[in-house]
C-alpha cells in the first residue's frame, strides 16, 4: 500500500501537467470569481427587496476552476494508457485495486490542498470586493469547508471516468459533459419541478452527499473494470 | 483536390470520428426533445388585461362620440388616451377605442384582439351603426379621416361611450445570482379632453366617472388601488389613469416572460456543442499523438494547404451533421410544443419554411461548424487535447453558466465578446436579455475562429512539427 502510495506521488509530482492543473484550478477560481463579484451588485435581483446569495456568487469562481482538477485526475491515469506507463506500472505493482486507492488517495489528497489554497484565495477576494458591492453579509466557513470537498469529490469523479474510458480526450469531455451541459440545459427548461429535479441530481449542483455517491459508483465501476481488462 | 482527399480519409479513419458525428446528431435531437418537454404548461392563457379611468355615459341606438385631446402627459411610451364604445363599465366587456400614444401615434383597437395605427391627429371620433364601429381622426374637428372599422358581436341597444386614460406598468428586468426578475411600477397618466360631445338621436346623458379594473382571481395578489380620478372645468375633461386595455395582439401588451420557441427547440446545441469541440481537438491532436503529423508534412510540405484542407472536412463535417441535427431537433419538438400547451395567440406556431426559422436552425449548424473549427485550430496550436478540450469548453460553454451569476449587464457582455455570441443566431424574437442580434453574434463567432486558424497557421509553419 504503501509502495503504491508512494509511486502515485511520484508519478504525479513529476508530470509537468500537474503543476499548470493546479494553477489552472487556483487562478481560474480566483478570477473568475473576482469577475463575477467585481460585476454584481448585492440588490441586482429581482423580485425587491431581494440579496444575490454572496456565498454563490462568491464561489462561481469553481465553474472555471474545477477544470482544472477534472484534467489532473484524468490525466493522472489516461497519460498512463496514451504513454503504455501503466504496463511498468502494473509490472512493478501488480495488485490493481492497490494501485487505484493509491491513485485515488494522492490525488485527492493533492486537490484538497490546492483547493484549500484556492479557498482561501476566494475568501481574501470576498473580504475585498463584497463589502464594497452592497453585500453586508461575507459567505460563512461552512460553503469554503463544502467548495474543498466538492472539488475532491470532482477529482474522485473524474479518474473514475478516467479508469473507465481511458481516452484522454473522450474521459475529458465526458466529465464536463457530465458536469456542464445539465446546468446549461437547465436554463432553458421552464417548469419549476424539472429546474428543481435538475439542481437536485445533476452532479454539479446536486449537494455534496449526491455528488459523492456518483463519484464512488463511477470510481468502483473503473476500479472493476481496470482489474479485469488488459491494460 | 488530393489534399482534402487525403484528410478526409485520414479523419474518416479515426474511430472517434465516427463517434463524434453519430453522438453529435443524436445526443443533439435527444436533449432538444427532453429541454421542451420538460418546459412549464403554456396552455392557460392569462384574462385579458382591462384597467382604464373612464368618464361616460349611456348612449342609446346609433350615434358618434368626438373628443379633442388638448394635452396628453408621456407617462409610458404606451399610455393611452382617447375616446371608448365599450358593453359596460366591467372590466373584461367588450370594446372599441380610438386613441392617442405619446410614442406610437394613433392606434384604433377593439375588442383585446385588434390594433390599427392611423395619422397622429388630436380630435378623435367614434361612430356606432349597429354592430359597426367606425374610428375617425381629424387635425381640425371637421374634416374627418376614416381611420378603419371593426365589427363587435354582442353589443345591446344601449352602451357606454365616453373618454379613457391609461398608463400601463414599467418593468424593469434584473438578474443576478442565478435569478431573474422584473422590478414592475405603475406609471400614472394623465390627459385632458375638451370639445367633448355625443351625437344621437336620444342622449341626454350626464358625465359619470369610474375606475374599471379586474376583479381579482382566486390567489391572485390584491394590487393596491391605482391612483384615478376626473375634474371638470369649463367642458374640458382632466382625466387621471394607470392600467391598460390590452391582451395577445394588441402592441402595448408586455409579456415579459415570453420564451423564444425557436431557439429553445434547438437547445440540444449545448451537447452538440461538447461534442464538435471533441470532433475539431481530434482532428488536430490525433496526429500530433501518433506521429502522423510528420508523414503528413513530408508527403505535403505546403503547411497552409494542409492547415486549410483539414479546416475544411472537419467544417463539412461539423456542418452537415449540425444540420442534419438542427433539423431533426426543430421537427421533433414542434409537436411535443403544441402538446404543452404552446398555441396561438400566445406563440404562433413555426415552420421550417419561414425565414427566421431557416436561419436559426442553418446557424446553428454554422455554429456548430465554427466551434468545430475553433477547436481543430486550439488542437493544432495546443496540440494535446488534455490542453485544447478544457480550453474550448472553458470558451464556450462555462460562459452561458456564469452569465447568469451575474449582473445583467455584465451577462451581456459575456454574451457578446465571447464567442457563445454565436448563439445568438437562434433567436428570432427580442428579449430583455437579448445581448446581440443574431448576424453580428455569429459575426463575433466566426472572428474568433479566424484570428485561431491565422495563429495556428503561424504556428504550423514556425514550430517544428
Amino acid at each position: 500500500m504503501r509502495a503504491a502510495v508512494r509511486m502515485e506521488w511520484t508519478k504525479l509530482r513529476t508530470d509537468p501537467a500537474t503543476g499548470w492543473c493546479a494553477l489552472a484550478l487556483i487562478a481560474g477560481t480566483v478570477v473568475a470569481s473576482g469577475f463575477a463579484e467585481w460585476t454584481t451588485y448585492a440588490h441586482d435581483c429581482a423580485p425587491r427587496p431581494c440579496t444575490v446569495d454572496a456565498t454563490r456568487l462568491s464561489l462561481s469562481g469553481l465553474y472555471v476552476g474545477q477544470i482544472g482538477v477534472v484534467v489532473l485526475a484524468i490525466l493522472a491515469i489516461s497519460r498512463e494508457y496514451e504513454t503504455a506507463m501503466i504496463r511498468s506500472t502494473l509490472a512493478a505493482h501488480p495488485r490493481r485495486f492497490l494501485i487505484v486507492i493509491g491513485k485515488a488517495g494522492v490525488i485527492v489528497a493533492f486537490v484538497a490542498v490546492a483547493a484549500a489554497i484556492t479557498v482561501a484565495f476566494v475568501s481574501v477576494e470576498n473580504r475585498v470586493i463584497l463589502p464594497g458591492r452592497g453585500f453586508a453579509q461575507l459567505p460563512a466557513g461552512r460553503a469554503y469547508a463544502g467548495s474543498v470537498l466538492y472539488l475532491t469529490a470532482v477529482a474522485a469523479l473524474s479518474l473514475g471516468v478516467g479508469l473507465v474510458v481511458r481516452h484522454t480526450g473522450a474521459a475529458i469531455a465526458t466529465t464536463l459533459g457530465l458536469l456542464y451541459v445539465a446546468p446549461i440545459a437547465a436554463l432553458f427548461v421552464t417548469d419549476p419541478d424539472w429546474q428543481d429535479r435538475i439542481r437536485r441530481y445533476a452532479p454539479m449542483t446536486a449537494g455534496l452527499g449526491w455528488l459523492t455517491a456518483y463519484a464512488a459508483v463511477v470510481l468502483v465501476a473503473g476500479a472493476v473494470l481496470f482489474r479485469y481488462r488488459d491494460a | 483536390m488530393m489534399v482534402l482527399r487525403s484528410e478526409l480519409a485520414k479523419l474518416m479513419s479515426l474511430r472517434s470520428t465516427a463517434w463524434c458525428l453519430g453522438l453529435g446528431l443524436v445526443l443533439t435531437v435527444a436533449l432538444s426533445a427532453w429541454v421542451v418537454s420538460s418546459s412549464k404548461f403554456y396552455g392557460d392563457l392569462p384574462e385579458p388585461a382591462d384597467r382604464l379611468s373612464l368618464v361616460h355615459q349611456p348612449m342609446p341606438g346609433n350615434g358618434s362620440i368626438v373628443a379633442h385631446i388638448a394635452a396628453q402627459d408621456a407617462s409610458h411610451p404606451w399610455a393611452k388616451a382617447g375616446v371608448i364604445v365599450k358593453r359596460d363599465v366591467t372590466s373584461g366587456s367588450p370594446y372599441a377605442a380610438i386613441m392617442l400614444t405619446p410614442a406610437y401615434g394613433l392606434r384604433l383597437e377593439a375588442a383585446f384582439t385588434t390594433s390599427v395605427a392611423g395619422p397622429a391627429r388630436p380630435w378623435l371620433k367614434l361612430t356606432r351603426s349597429g354592430s359597426t364601429i367606425t374610428g375617425y381622426a381629424s387635425s381640425d374637428g371637421s374634416a374627418w379621416d376614416e381611420v378603419g372599422s371593426v365589427e363587435l358581436a354582442g353589443l345591446p341597444s344601449t352602451v357606454e361611450v365616453g373618454l379613457f386614460v391609461t398608463s400601463p406598468f414599467k418593468s424593469t428586468y434584473m438578474q443576478g445570482g442565478g435569478r431573474q426578475g422584473a422590478l414592475i411600477e405603475r406609471t400614472v397618466g394623465r390627459a385632458v379632453f375638451d370639445h367633448v360631445r355625443v351625437e344621437s338621436a336620444a342622449s341626454a346623458g350626464t358625465w359619470a366617472y369610474a375606475k374599471v379594473e379586474p376583479v381579482p382571481q382566486p390567489g391572485e395578489p390584491q394590487l393596491r388601488p391605482g391612483p384615478g380620478g376626473m375634474t371638470e372645468t369649463g367642458g374640458a375633461f382632466t382625466v387621471i389613469g394607470e392600467g391598460d386595455i390590452a391582451w395577445y395582439g394588441i402592441p402595448s401588451y408586455a409579456t415579459p416572460d415570453v420564451r423564444d420557441m425557436v431557439s429553445d427547440s434547438l437547445q440540444g446545441v449545448q451537447i452538440g456543442l461538447l461534442v464538435m469541440v471533441v470532433l475539431g481537438v481530434l482532428a488536430a491532436t490525433g496526429e500530433y499523438k501518433t506521429g502522423m503529423i510528420r508523414t503528413t508534412l513530408a508527403v505535403n510540405p505546403r503547411r497552409g494547404q494542409i492547415l486549410a484542407a483539414k479546416a475544411t472536412v472537419v467544417a463539412a463535417m461539423a456542418f452537415l451533421t449540425g444540420l442534419a441535427a438542427g433539423v431533426g431537433a426543430f421537427l421533433i419538438t414542434q409537436p411535443i410544443l403544441r402538446g404543452r400547451g404552446v398555441r396561438p395567440p400566445a406563440y404562433a406556431f413555426r415552420s421550417l419554411a419561414e425565414a427566421q426559422v431557416l436561419r436559426a436552425v442553418i446557424g446553428t449548424a454554422a455554429v456548430l461548424a465554427l466551434v468545430a473549427v475553433l477547436a481543430f485550430a486550439a488542437g493544432m496550436l495546443l496540440r494535446r487535447s488534455s490542453r485544447a478540450i478544457p480550453v474550448m469548453v472553458l470558451v464556450v460553454l462555462v460562459p452561458q453558466l456564469l452569465g447568469p451569476q451575474l449582473s445583467l449587464d455584465a451577462d451581456k457582455w459575456v454574451r457578446r465578446l465571447t464567442p457563445t455570441a454565436g448563439l445568438a443566431i437562434q433567436q428570432t424574437i427580442e428579449r430583455f436579455d437579448t445581448a446581440i442580434a443574431p448576424w453580428p453574434g455569429l459575426g463575433v463567432l466566426a472572428a474568433y475562429t479566424a484570428a485561431a486558424l491565422g495563429l495556428a497557421l503561424w504556428a504550423l509553419r514556425r514550430r517544428n512539427a
